[in-house]
C-alpha cells in the first residue's frame, strides 16, 4: 500500500480538541493515579477516578512551625473547598492514647489508610501539620501567638486572645487556655527549622511560602487564590503581532530554545521557498525581488504547509511575521486558531531606534547594534552593513502601515494579551512565559 | 540506576499493558472527539463520560474473553482487503499482507500464514489474521 508511505499529518482539529477539553491534563492525571496507587485493577480504578465529579480533587499540605495558624487555615480551607480536614491529633486519638510519642511509621500507615478512605478520594483532603504550604513568620510573633492560644474545648477549634476572637459569646466562656510551655515550644520551633529545607526541597513543584506574619485572612486568601490556581500543559500554537522592531523574532527565538517548539517566521519562510528552486519558489522569488508584498493566497498555502508538518504538531510552534492585517488573520483562525496570542506593543521612537541602528557583519553573520551591542572594534565597525529596508523612511512607513491594521488584527483575537515591549528583552520574556500556561 | 520504586513502577506498567491501553484511549478519544459540536453547548464530562464507556467495554471484554473497543471493525478490514485487492483475485501477496497488518498497528502476527509458499493468502485468513491481532491490542489488561 502506497498511500501509508506518506509523511503523517495530524489534523489540526484534533489539536484544538485536546486544547478545549484539557486532553493532556486528563490522560495524565489517570497515568499518575495509576502510578501512585498502582491498584490491582487499574480498569475499576479509571473508571471511578473519570466518575469524580472534579477530576482536581485538592490534595493540600499545609505546614510551619507551631502557633503560625495552620489549623485556622486549614480548617477555613477544608470548609470552602469541602474537602475532608485531616489532622494527626484526631487521627492518633482514634488510634491509642497511651504513649506520648508516636513512633512515626505508625502515624504515616494512619494517615495512609486516611487518606485512601472513599470520601478523600472523592471530595480531596487538607492535612495539617504533616508534610504544600510553607508557612513563616519570625519567631516573636510566634511567641506571642502561643502565649495567647486558646482552645475549645468542645470543637477543638483554635482561637486566640487578640487575634482570633470567637464570634459566639458561649464559645467564648468554654475557652481554656492551651499554650505550650516556653521550652517545648521553642524545641518544636527548632525541630521545624531542621525539617523545613527538606520539606520544601521535597515538594518544591507545588510549593507556596506564605508570610503569616499577616492577618489571618491575608493568608488565608492567598493560600486561597494559590489552590485554586490551574496550570494546564498544552502543545502551544503562539502568535506574537506588533510592530516592527518590537522584538517579534527575539522572543520567538528565545521562547523556541527554550520550550522546543518551532519558531516559524514568515519572512524566513518566504526566503527559504524562494531559494529552493521549486516553481512555486521562483514566483516568491520575483515577488521578493520587486519588493512587492507577496499575495495573500500563496502565503497561505505555505503557512498550511509548514504548519501542518509533524514537528510543528506534536512540538508547536510560534508564528511571527504573520498575519498582516484582518484577512489574513480570519484565514489563520480558520485553519490553525493559536491557542495564544501576544501583542508586543512599543512605541514609535523605540522601534525606530531599534531598527535604524542595527547593522550585520558580513564577515561573521553577528548582528549588532550601535546602542545595545556595539561592534567590538572599529575593524568590524567600518565593515557592518545595513539592510535597505532598515533605513528611516521604509521604516517609518512599515510602522505606519502596522497601525492601520492594529484594530482589524485586535478585534480578530480580544483575548489576546499586551505585553510592553519596550522593556529590555529580559523582562519581555519574563511576561511572555508567565502568560504561557495560566488558564 | 532506577530505584526500586522506579523497577516497581515500571513492572506495574508492564504486567497491566497501561502503555497499550492509555494508547488506545488516546487514539479513541482523538478519533470520535465526543462533544466537539460548535453550535452546540460543550459538556465539559464528555470527554470522561466517553473515556468511562470505553472502559466499561473494556472490562466487559476482559471478563466475557470477547474483542473489546477498538477503532478498526469487520467493514474496515474488507476495506482494507478490497483496497489491496482491487481486481477481486480474492488473493493478496506475503509483502502486501505484512504491511496491511503492520499498518493496521498489530504486532506479533504470523509471518508464514496459510499461502505463504504460494505468496498468494486469502481473504478468510487475512481477517482471521487481523481479528486475533486487534483482539490482543485491545486487551490492554493482565493477562492471568
Amino acid at each position: 500500500m502506497d498511500e501509508t508511505v506518506k509523511p503523517l499529518r495530524i489534523p489540526p482539529h484534533m489539536s484544538c480538541y485536546a486544547d478545549e477539553h484539557h486532553v493532556s491534563h486528563l490522560l495524565q492525571t489517570m497515568l499518575s493515579s495509576l502510578l501512585v496507587d498502582q491498584p490491582e485493577d487499574p480498569i475499576g480504578h479509571l473508571i471511578r477516578l473519570l466518575q469524580r465529579t472534579s477530576l482536581d480533587v485538592p490534595r493540600v499540605l499545609v505546614l510551619g512551625p507551631p502557633a503560625v495558624g495552620k489549623h485556622t487555615v486549614a480548617t477555613k480551607l477544608s470548609a470552602e473547598l469541602r474537602a475532608v480536614h485531616v489532622t494527626t491529633k484526631v487521627l492518633l486519638n482514634q488510634s491509642e492514647r497511651s504513649t506520648q510519642e508516636h513512633p512515626a511509621d505508625q502515624l504515616v500507615k494512619r494517615i495512609q489508610q486516611r487518606l485512601n478512605e472513599i470520601d478523600c478520594f472523592n471530595r480531596g483532603w487538607v492535612l495539617e501539620a504533616f508534610p504544600h504550604t510553607r508557612l513563616q513568620a519570625p519567631d516573636d510573633v510566634l511567641s506571642e501567638r502561643n502565649h495567647g492560644k486558646l482552645v475549645d474545648p468542645l470543637t477543638g477549634d483554635a482561637y486566640h486572645e487578640t487575634f482570633v476572637w470567637p464570634l459566639d459569646d458561649s464559645v467564648a466562656h468554654r475557652l481554656e487556655g492551651r499554650s505550650l510551655p516556653e521550652p517545648q515550644q521553642k524545641a518544636e520551633l527548632q525541630r521545624h527549622r531542621r525539617e523545613v529545607t527538606g520539606l520544601s526541597s521535597a515538594y518544591q513543584h507545588v510549593l507556596k511560602v506564605v508570610n503569616a506574619d499577616q492577618p489571618h485572612a491575608d493568608v488565608y486568601q492567598q493560600v486561597l487564590a494559590f489552590v485554586r490556581t490551574r496550570h494546564y500543559s498544552r502543545t502551544p500554537r503562539i502568535l506574537l503581532l506588533g510592530p516592527p522592531g518590537s522584538g517579534k523574532s527575539h522572543q520567538a527565538r528565545l521562547l523556541s530554545q527554550k520550550y522546543k517548539m518551532v519558531d516559524v517566521s514568515c519572512a524566513r519562510l518566504l526566503r527559504s521557498v524562494a531559494a529552493g528552486g521549486s516553481a512555486l519558489g521562483e514566483v516568491i522569488q520575483s515577488y521578493l525581488d520587486n519588493g512587492r508584498p507577496v499575495p495573500d493566497s500563496l502565503l497561505l498555502q505555505l503557512l498550511e504547509e509548514r504548519l501542518s508538518r509533524v514537528d510543528c504538531s506534536s512540538r508547536g510552534w510560534i508564528l511571527h511575521g504573520f498575519p498582516r492585517d484582518l484577512q489574513q488573520a480570519r484565514s489563520l483562525q480558520e485553519n490553525h486558531p493559536p491557542n495564544r496570542v501576544f501583542f508586543l506593543e512599543s512605541t514609535e521612537e523605540v522601534c525606530l531606534e531599534r531598527l535604524t541602528l542595527r547593522a550585520t557583519d558580513p564577515v561573521s553573520g553577528e548582528a549588532f547594534h550601535a546602542v545595545t551591542q556595539p561592534a567590538p572594534s572599529s575593524e568590524v565597525q567600518n565593515r557592518l552593513q545595513t539592510r535597505p529596508e532598515d533605513d528611516t523612511h521604509s521604516v517609518t512607513h512599515t510602522l505606519k502601515q502596522y497601525r492601520t491594521h492594529t484594530a482589524g488584527l485586535q478585534c480578530v483575537f480580544p483575548h489576546a494579551v499586551r505585553i510592553d515591549a519596550d522593556q529590555d528583552p529580559h523582562t519581555v520574556f519574563e511576561s511572555l512565559e508567565s502568560k504561557l500556561t495560566a488558564d | 540506576m532506577a530505584t526500586q520504586r522506579e523497577k516497581d513502577a515500571e513492572d506495574y506498567l508492564k504486567k497491566h499493558r497501561i502503555p497499550e491501553l492509555m494508547e488506545n484511549l488516546t487514539a479513541m478519544l482523538f478519533f470520535y472527539r465526543p462533544a466537539l459540536h460548535r453550535d452546540l453547548f460543550l459538556h465539559p464530562e464528555d470527554p470522561r463520560e466517553f473515556l468511562v464507556e470505553q472502559l466499561k467495554e473494556l472490562r466487559v471484554s476482559q471478563q466475557s474473553n470477547m474483542r473489546g473497543p477498538s477503532l478498526f471493525d469487520n467493514a474496515n478490514l474488507d476495506t482494507v482487503f478490497k483496497i489491496l485487492d482491487p481486481a477481486n483475485q480474492r488473493y493478496i501477496n506475503v509483502a502486501q499482507y505484512k504491511h496491511a497488518l503492520t499498518t493496521l498497528g498489530i504486532k506479533d502476527f504470523d509471518e508464514s500464514p496459510e499461502g505463504v509458499n504460494e505468496d498468494r493468502i486469502s481473504h478468510d485468513t487475512f481477517k482471521r489474521e487481523a481479528t486475533q491481532g486487534l483482539q490482543r491490542c485491545s486487551a490492554t489488561y493482565s493477562q492471568h
